[in-house]
């Protein structure tokens, strides 16, 4: 795919609404099938900020007007690896949403069917890569942000271990969770990508990790003799589209007969993530964006008669619906009286799910799972319901609460031709191995080489 | 002042600026006092979006050998918390602060009360804890404009609080803390510790009680004590006013009060029911730290000023010099080494007190001082006090050692038998005022004695010629 198309023309139309602010640049994508980033094209979404003429929105009105005067250390990164910066992506504002219908400034639809969503909170990211535009993407995955969107699409989507690359530079959301994660056609592509931009960050970011960095691309061998592949049952439930659930086994087969050893484990605190994850993120949200006040950048009502007026004024107008939600939520769970109750305990089962990955990983090198329960749905089917719309993360969100990566990858298609997305997780600093079973599976199918275009 | 009746209560916390060379979560520069207004702000201390805290290690360091020097325990695990409200100086929306781990725990700080009399009386503070966090900025409010003003330099300052149980039981015991606790910062060289500059900044905590009861009396909070005159002086005003309130017979509220010096009353300024809820929770971006693992060893403190003041009094050091010479670590530090060069330590005192205020000596970090102290306290004992006087003008004139000047014949101490003569010229020449003595006017001694110190150019001991014309006198 990627030696096909050189020198890309950045003047093709963006039909999926895949941007925010798309960036007049040259870029070619030659370098990359060896594994090289020099002039290669990557769409960046617009909750990473870039110090340049354009503004850098978290797809809110209330960072509308807001320019960067810093580069997040990712963006730094990756001019410094010769990359080419395509421009802004859309998203769910403040990376809050499974649809990128919460976006304050911008609708994206999914490339393969216009009725409907891309995932997200990264859809703009997923949707430029799927449609052909950029060969890469980066994202940022808080519960499932960067592969949900990526199995909506029908790319590859890759969420490294929590510590892996800094998070200087992206807008917080929820800061436990965060971490920047890659959208490719391939898995190849997506190691490249993460080659550049891995590594630890002493200067500007406290939870990134000092750890070796591997050479990701060496590990896909295309090998998976003897490695031991977990299917957790938790991951199998009612309710999961049919198609997903037989694409997911149909992949542990193909596993199997590549060598792989399959066995079903058990994550039973698994059922407690969603409650937990809507406890931590919006506590931390609702710190994260307390900054957005109108006192020093981005939106401040002018005509606000008083100090709490600004306040509350530029946070009425400036923050959508599910961003308030969130941080009522937040501010509810952290409150006294409350804290113990939701956050402490919240916090004390993420320790037991950590336990329990930390258990199972004892005995299985990687864990097989649908990424998500069903295909794209349709725009505005989920809009009025936020539980439901919160439910589509329920695969995703583990891997985020136990810091471990995670990888979406092409499975097939369901009899609407939506793309279907496997999820490989791995242990904690084990990218390898994840991406090495991503691709040894990917190499016997044909997936990733098909763009919307060709299913119609 | 102390009541008989009824004794204060008083608790302290304590903001101590630590003076390190950048702030506590970004490098932007510490030292903003001749700065512009936000010139020393960068993306991360302006709050900007998609910034991270990282952790200034020496603050760390700082706050940790703080908490030691204090008697606090060093506890294994520590860790940053939000405290979260809004106002325009606090650029995130939260204050990193810490919460229920601070980086000391509780101990116990003993110092020395020096009494009215001069006594010293050894007491003993409990230290709840002490954390780290950071400054806001400051906001002015300009005259007649309808905007305020935000200056962030200071917003991200490493700061270490120190909290007490409240176990002062005077004002004045609280105002001697202060000042310990400056000497103490200062010599472990952590902050400058300038009250007038906000480095040292207090709010109180004071109940009054029964002499006698063990029951604590309901408290109120003192804002903003940054001085230490109104650490005193505003904890006397609220002990008045308690005991006020509690002889008419009503109840006293919780609340936080400020200290107004013009009126030298306190005011009230909010009520215990518009208290926040600050919704601490554990800093996601700093992981937690293991304070014993860095490396901080109490050994590697300096000799404490309690045990180095101790240690003086012991040799003989008189009170008042040492309470003097403790302000500052810096003539601390060359005292002691003045101290260690002489055998004469109540001399050197002496000495030391004579030219501390001379600008000629004190430069330099004390040297020229301590060269006339070590040099004086050797061989001069005998000298009067104009004596010593005229020896340090020469000193500093001449440059020449202490031993050399002495050679003049100026500075002999007078043997009794030369001074015997010299007071009989005195009384010869004093008829009248000699009568008046007789005659019951005590004072008029101070004639003759004043003339004597004339005629003898100031070398002989005032005390001593004193006592001689009275016994002359007295035998007339």
């Amino acid at each position: 795919m990627s030696s096909q198309s050189s020198d890309v023309s950045r003047q093709t139309s963006d039909s999926t609404g895949a941007y925010l602010n798309r960036y007049d640049v040259k870029a070619s994508m030659d370098a990359l099938a060896n594994g090289s980033l020099k002039d290669v094209p990557v769409a960046i979404k617009d909750i990473i900020v870039v110090a340049n003429d354009y503004p850098s929105t978290a797809a809110s009105k209330i960072l509308e007007p807001f320019k960067s005067p810093y580069d997040a250390t990712v963006i730094k990164k990756l001019s410094e690896a010769g990359a080419v910066i395509t421009g802004k992506t859309n998203l769910d504002e403040f990376a809050m949403g499974s649809s990128t219908e919460n976006s304050a400034l911008g609708k994206t639809v999914n490339p393969w069917d216009e009725s409907r969503v891309p995932g997200g909170s990264s859809g703009g990211s997923a949707a430029a890569v799927a449609s052909g535009d950029a060969p890469l993407a980066l994202g940022t995955d808080t519960g499932g942000s960067v592969r949900q969107p990526a199995a909506f699409c029908g790319v590859v989507g890759f969420k490294p271990t929590y510590g892996r690359v800094s998070r200087y530079g992206l807008v917080a959301m929820a800061s436990s969770l965060d971490q920047a994660g890659m959208f490719g056609r391939k898995v190849e592509d997506v190691a490249t990508l993460l080659q550049a931009v891995a590594g630890p960050d002493q200067e500007h970011d406290a939870t990134s990790v000092d750890q070796p960095i591997p050479d990701f691309r060496k590990a896909l061998t295309g090998d998976v003799k003897g490695l031991k592949v977990g299917l957790p049952k938790e991951y199998f439930i009612d309710g999961i589209q049919s198609e997903v659930e037989k694409a997911v086994r149909t992949a542990a087969d193909e596993l199997k007969a590549a060598g792989a050893e399959v066995t079903e484990v058990s994550l039973p605190h698994t059922k407690y993530s969603i409650a937990i994850y809507y406890i931590i993120m919006p506590a931390e949200s609702s710190s994260n964006l307390a900054r957005y006040d109108g006192i020093r950048y981005g939106l401040s009502v002018p005509d606000a008669t008083s100090l709490l007026d600004t306040y509350l004024e530029t946070r009425e107008q400036g923050f959508g619906d599910e961003v308030k939600r969130r941080i009522m939520l937040g501010t509810y769970v952290l409150s006294a009286g409350y804290y113990d109750a939701y956050y402490k305990k919240a916090e004390a089962v993420r320790s037991v799910i950590r336990q329990e990955f930390d258990e199972v990983f004892k005995n299985v090198d990687v864990l097989l799972t649908p990424t998500t329960p069903t295909t794209a749905f349709k725009i505005g089917e989920k809009t009025d319901d936020p539980l439901r719309m919160y439910l589509n993360d329920i695969f995703t969100v583990p891997a985020n609460l136990a810091g471990l990566p995670a990888i979406s990858v092409p499975a097939g298609f369901d009899k609407q031709g939506l793309p279907i997305g496997l999820q490989l997780m791995g242990k904690q600093w084990d990218e390898e191995t994840v991406l090495r079973t991503a691709h040894a599976y990917e190499s016997k199918h044909d997936w990733h080489a098909k763009s919307p275009g060709d299913s119609k | 002042m102390p009541d008989q009746k009824y004794e204060a209560v008083i608790g302290l916390e304590v903001h101590v600026q630590l003076a390190t060379k950048s702030k506590m979560f970004c490098r932007c520069d510490n030292q903003s006092e001749d700065a512009t207004p936000n010139q020393n702000t960068c993306p991360v201390c302006l709050g900007m979006p998609g910034t991270l805290p990282v952790p200034n290690q020496t603050a760390i360091e700082w706050a940790i050998k703080a908490a030691m020097a204090l008697g606090c325990t060093i506890p294994g695990e520590s860790k940053f918390d939000r405290k979260q409200y809004f106002y325009p100086d606090l650029p995130k929306g939260y204050q990193i602060s810490q919460y229920d781990q601070p980086l000391g725990g509780p101990g116990t700080f003993e110092f020395d009360l020096i009494t009215k009399d001069g006594k010293v009386e050894p007491k003993k503070v409990g230290i709840t804890r002490l954390h780290l966090e950071e400054d806001a900025g400051k906001l002015t409010h300009p005259d007649g404009a309808d905007y305020s003003l935000v200056d962030l330099n200071r917003a991200g300052t490493p700061l270490a609080e120190i909290v007490t149980e409240p176990d002062f039981r005077s004002p004045a015991e609280a105002k001697a803390f202060m000042q310990e606790l400056r000497l103490l910062m200062r010599t472990i060289g952590v902050s400058d510790a300038d009250m007038e500059k906000g480095h040292l900044r207090a709010d109180a905590n004071i109940s009054i009680r029964k002499v006698g009861d063990k029951k604590l009396g309901t408290k109120t909070e003192l804002k903003n004590l940054n001085s230490f005159k109104f650490v005193e002086k505003g904890l006397a005003a609220e002990y008045k006013r308690q005991i006020e309130v509690m002889e008419k017979g009503e109840k006293i509220d919780q609340e936080t009060r400020g200290f107004d010096e013009a009126k030298g009353k306190t005011v009230s300024q909010r009520g215990k029911e518009e208290a926040h809820d600050y919704r601490y929770f554990p800093e996601p971006d700093i992981p937690p730290l293991a304070p014993k693992e860095l490396g901080v060893n109490a050994k590697g403190l300096p000799e404490l000023p309690v045990a180095q003041k101790r240690s003086w009094r012991k040799a003989g050091v008189h009170s008042e010099v040492i309470t003097l010479v403790g302000q500052d670590p810096v003539e601390v530090k060359a005292f002691a080494t003045a101290l260690e060069g002489t055998t004469d330590a109540s001399a050197a005192g002496r000495f030391w007190l004579l030219g501390r205020n001379n600008k000629a000596l004190a430069k330099d970090e004390f040297k020229s001082l301590m060269r006339f102290t070590i040099e004086a306290s050797q061989d001069t004992t005998e000298l009067s006090g104009p004596q010593a006087k005229q020896l340090l003008a020469k000193f500093i004139e001449s440059g020449k050692c202490v031993k050399e000047l002495l050679a003049d014949p100026a500075f002999q101490p007078m043997d009794n038998a030369d001074l015997g003569s010299t007071v009989d010229q005195a009384i010869k020449d004093n008829p009248q005022p000699v009568a008046d003595f007789q005659s019951g006017n005590e004072n008029a001694d101070q004639v003759i004695v004043g003339a004597v110190m004339k005629a003898t150019k100031g070398s002989a001991d005032p005390g001593t010629v004193s006592k001689l014309v009275r016994e002359k006198l007295a035998k007339r």
